[in-house]
């Protein structure tokens, strides 16, 4: 970051540079690394991570070193280098799981539980629309049980909640994807605090399997079974006024490598015909898993152009993909798998308003027909 | 009641949409203030480094609509004498045309307007308006006072011109009136056609008198512009050319709209159909790589609250072009619903969601003005609006937008992806 003397309000600064020279890059950066350290500490600050450029970490700065200086100086900061070398250790997702390491030797379990049962969830989807209605909707869950959100490690968090990430009774992954899986490698490591392995749930099915591993595990079995059974009875209420728009309906899921059982649940619930699963690339090392195999027709390396050739052939009711939508050719209403779908008992039911919607709507969308070719 | 413009505003803003004219409200001082704030923001023609008339008696410090500012004496005794010291005093602001206008109260003192004009020698200048529509829709009260005053100007049988064309139906209430004009100028001009006038958005008496020239009108929107249109036929034999499909709402309806006028004028319409394809291939580059935004609108619930012209163009090209729902469509109650896309509602089966009330559905997106949008939004009953109609206070407008015609597709397009996050 350049012109980094505009930031003028200096309480207010959250991001310092180094503005590291040529002169730096021959003869280190260290020098300026410490400065800004200085500078940070002197505006207030009592918690400091270094996110290491590539250059600094080509010419070899030891910035543990400068860390450990500055710790030793004002002993009631914290500095927490996360050594992701620039982009050198990978992308996106690596840079999350490499800040999870860094600071995972805060996330003991030196605390002690706490008094009322408590939870951590991790992996929060800091970027999803969704985020915060998801997080409020699990929240009302727990309470429900009696159990509180401990920390969210990490997302739109506090230090102060993170340190207290050792005193909560059980951890909850958001998802259960490979992030979530590296993370429960590295937390484990460092913690004694059972995982909960069950990604927060999507729809009825999958929220009562959710609320009844919490019970069991807390020990309220019987007040999650009074809480499924008076939440089944507004879903199923929902359902029926849905279903007649869908019963009968084919479906054709055509999904990224990624679990979409509360979506065949939902089809079943709605008596909708599932012709086929297809599992089409995905950039990120996604996995299908299902607790439904050998129920519904998988295609594994499902391509456009099968998916185009299966409307054509297997004429789907509806389509429902993640990526990519459907071409002008693919005569078929459609609609988009979400990528991070709401949480809870209702959600899925939720979702069928929708689709009892764009069933009703034309097979293209005109915009689609504008692209001069039609393909 | 009607809490919507009236048709008492539709006859005041048709005045003061005809840019050398000047409406005067004989009424009590309540009736002045908001239709003469609408005015000077909606069609501003001072500026606030000028003296204006802040300082002029029956101004009250706005630049538009003096008022007679009648109180229980006026009401009992008659407004004579204020209407006798207003109108000369307003005659030397120097408009070409003015228009009294009795408000509702003022109309039943029974005074005769007519009387005053004269004695006032101002025959040729000001005509008089006893009854103003109230209690009808804003629309209705438009339409009639431009046909008035086409019919109080004693217009001239002209020569016409083969490609002269008025635009009729386009009021300064309409959002973004000054963009839509230039953009519907644009295309009839890629026709090959020029606009002489269009009355009540922006033209000058002058343009008024040009107008009978012209060899067809084009309609905007029906609702404002059907008694003015039957004037122009009755009087000078010159049709009024509407759109099957209502006002150039979206790209099928601006399309619709270009290809009815080029068939009755026998204009080549190539060129403004290239424009909106040009517009569609721009959109359709946009709404492809935006796939998560787009997919979040298929499916989504929309409500109108707006003129049957707009409201069902609207609905019927984002029904089809987007994949939205329409679940709730209000319009004024001027009982000529069906004479705009009529095909759409009962192809969609939809007959019904004229009869909904928005106020009582839940729904994703509220197309309205902007005070009803936000009572939706606030509610909890929607989740987004978008403003298509003006109510209240006017935006400060810099760019001149449009939602009428390519450009004006291309707005709706920008507004409608902003709501996205909200959805």
């Amino acid at each position: 970051i350049r012109n980094r003397r505009k930031y003028l309000n200096r309480r207010h600064r959250m991001l310092y540079s180094t503005d590291l020279s040529d002169e730096e890059f021959i003869y280190s950066g260290e020098k300026r690394l410490e400065e800004r350290l200085e500078d940070a500490v002197r505006d207030g600050h009592t918690h400091i991570f270094i996110v290491q450029a590539c250059p600094p970490a080509i010419i070899g700065d030891n910035i543990e070193g400068v860390a450990e200086k500055v710790r030793r100086k004002y002993p009631h900061v914290s500095v927490y280098p996360v050594p992701v070398q620039g982009n050198l250790t990978g992308d996106f997702s690596q840079g999350i799981i490499d800040t999870y390491r860094s600071i995972s030797g805060l996330l003991t379990n030196a605390g002690k539980k706490t008094d009322i049962p408590s939870v951590n969830i991790l992996a929060g989807k800091m970027f999803a629309g969704n985020d915060e209605k998801n997080f409020k909707t699990i929240q009302a869950l727990l309470s429900q049980l009696n159990i509180t959100v401990n920390c969210c490690c990490i997302s739109k968090t506090s230090f102060t909640s993170l340190m207290r990430y050792g005193d909560a009774w059980l951890n909850i992954p958001t998802e259960w994807d490979a992030s979530s899986r590296s993370l429960y490698t590295i937390l484990s490591a460092h913690s004694g605090i059972p995982f909960l392995i069950h990604p927060l749930p999507v729809g009825f099915s999958q929220t009562a399997r959710w609320i009844t591993g919490i019970g069991s595990f807390f020990g309220c079995e019987e007040r999650a079974r009074e809480i499924i059974s008076r939440e089944r009875e507004k879903y199923l209420e929902r359902i029926s006024v849905i279903r007649p728009h869908l019963a009968g309906k084919k479906i054709l899921v055509a999904t990224q490598k990624r679990s979409v059982d509360w979506i065949l649940e939902l089809a079943e619930d709605l008596e909708m015909d599932v012709i086929k699963v297809g599992l089409m690339y995905s950039p990120s090392n996604d996995y299908y898993y299902t607790c439904h195999s050998g129920e519904y027709p998988v295609s594994d390396d499902y391509s456009v152009a099968e998916r185009s050739s299966d409307i054509a052939n297997l004429k789907p009711d509806l389509v429902l993909y993640s990526y990519p939508p459907l071409r002008p050719c693919d005569q078929s209403p459609s609609h988009i798998i979400p990528y991070s779908p709401d949480y809870g008992f209702q959600s899925g039911a939720l979702w069928a308003e929708r689709l009892s919607r764009v069933v009703r709507l034309p097979r293209v969308e005109g915009w689609k027909t504008d692209g001069g070719i039609l393909v | 009641m009607i809490p919507e413009p009236d048709g008492f505003l539709g006859t005041l803003l048709a005045i003061e949409g005809i840019s050398d004219a000047r409406a005067v409200i004989n009424g009590p001082n309540g009736c002045r203030g908001h239709p003469a704030y609408l005015s000077d923001n909606l069609f501003s023609r001072d500026n606030s480094l000028s003296e204006r008339n802040y300082k002029d008696r029956f101004f009250f410090g706005q630049s538009r609509i003096p008022c007679t500012f009648l109180d229980s004496d006026d009401y009992i005794y008659g407004s004579g004498i204020k209407i006798r010291e207003i109108l000369p005093l307003v005659a030397k602001k120097g408009d070409t045309l003015l228009a009294i206008i009795n408000s509702p109260g003022a109309s039943l003192i029974g005074d005769d307007l007519t009387g005053f004009i004269k004695e006032a020698d101002l025959e040729d200048t000001c005509m008089g308006i006893g009854q103003a529509f109230y209690s009808k829709p804003f629309h209705q009260g438009f339409d009639e006072t431009i046909r008035s005053v086409l019919e109080w100007l004693h217009l001239n049988h002209l020569p016409k011109s083969k490609a002269g064309v008025n635009l009729l139906g386009l009021s300064i209430m309409h959002k973004y009136w000054e963009g839509s004009l230039d953009e519907l100028t644009r295309l009839c001009e890629l026709m090959g056609l020029f606009v002489i006038s269009a009355p009540g958005a922006g033209s000058s008496v002058p343009m008024l008198r040009e107008s009978v020239t012209a060899s067809y009108n084009i309609c905007v929107f029906p609702e404002y512009s059907q008694k003015t249109a039957d004037f122009y036929r009755n009087q000078f034999g010159i049709e009024t050319i509407r759109s099957p499909s209502g006002a150039p709402v979206g790209f099928d309806a601006t399309e619709e709209w270009i290809k009815t006028i080029a068939r009755v004028t026998g204009s080549d319409p190539g060129r403004a159909l290239e424009e909106i394809a040009l517009k569609r291939k721009r959109a359709y580059q946009k709404i492809s790589r935006s796939y998560l935004e787009v997919a979040a609108l298929k499916g989504s619930s929309f409500s109108v609250k707006a003129d049957a012209s707009f409201a069902l163009p609207l609905s019927r090209w984002l029904y089809h072009y987007l994949g939205m729902l329409p679940v709730s469509i209000r319009v004024p109650e001027t009982g000529s619903i069906e004479e705009h896309v009529p095909a759409f509602l009962p192809e969609q089966h939809l007959e019904e969601i004229l009869k909904i009330n928005p106020e009582e559905l839940d729904h994703d997106i509220c197309f309205s003005d902007r005070l009803f949008g936000k009572h939706l939004v606030l509610s909890g009953r929607c989740k987004a609006c978008i403003e298509i109609s003006e109510r209240m206070s006017p935006e400060t407008e810099f760019i001149r937008k449009t939602y009428l015609g390519g450009e004006g597709a291309l707005y709706l397009l920008e507004n409608i992806f902003d709501c996205i996050e909200y959805l």
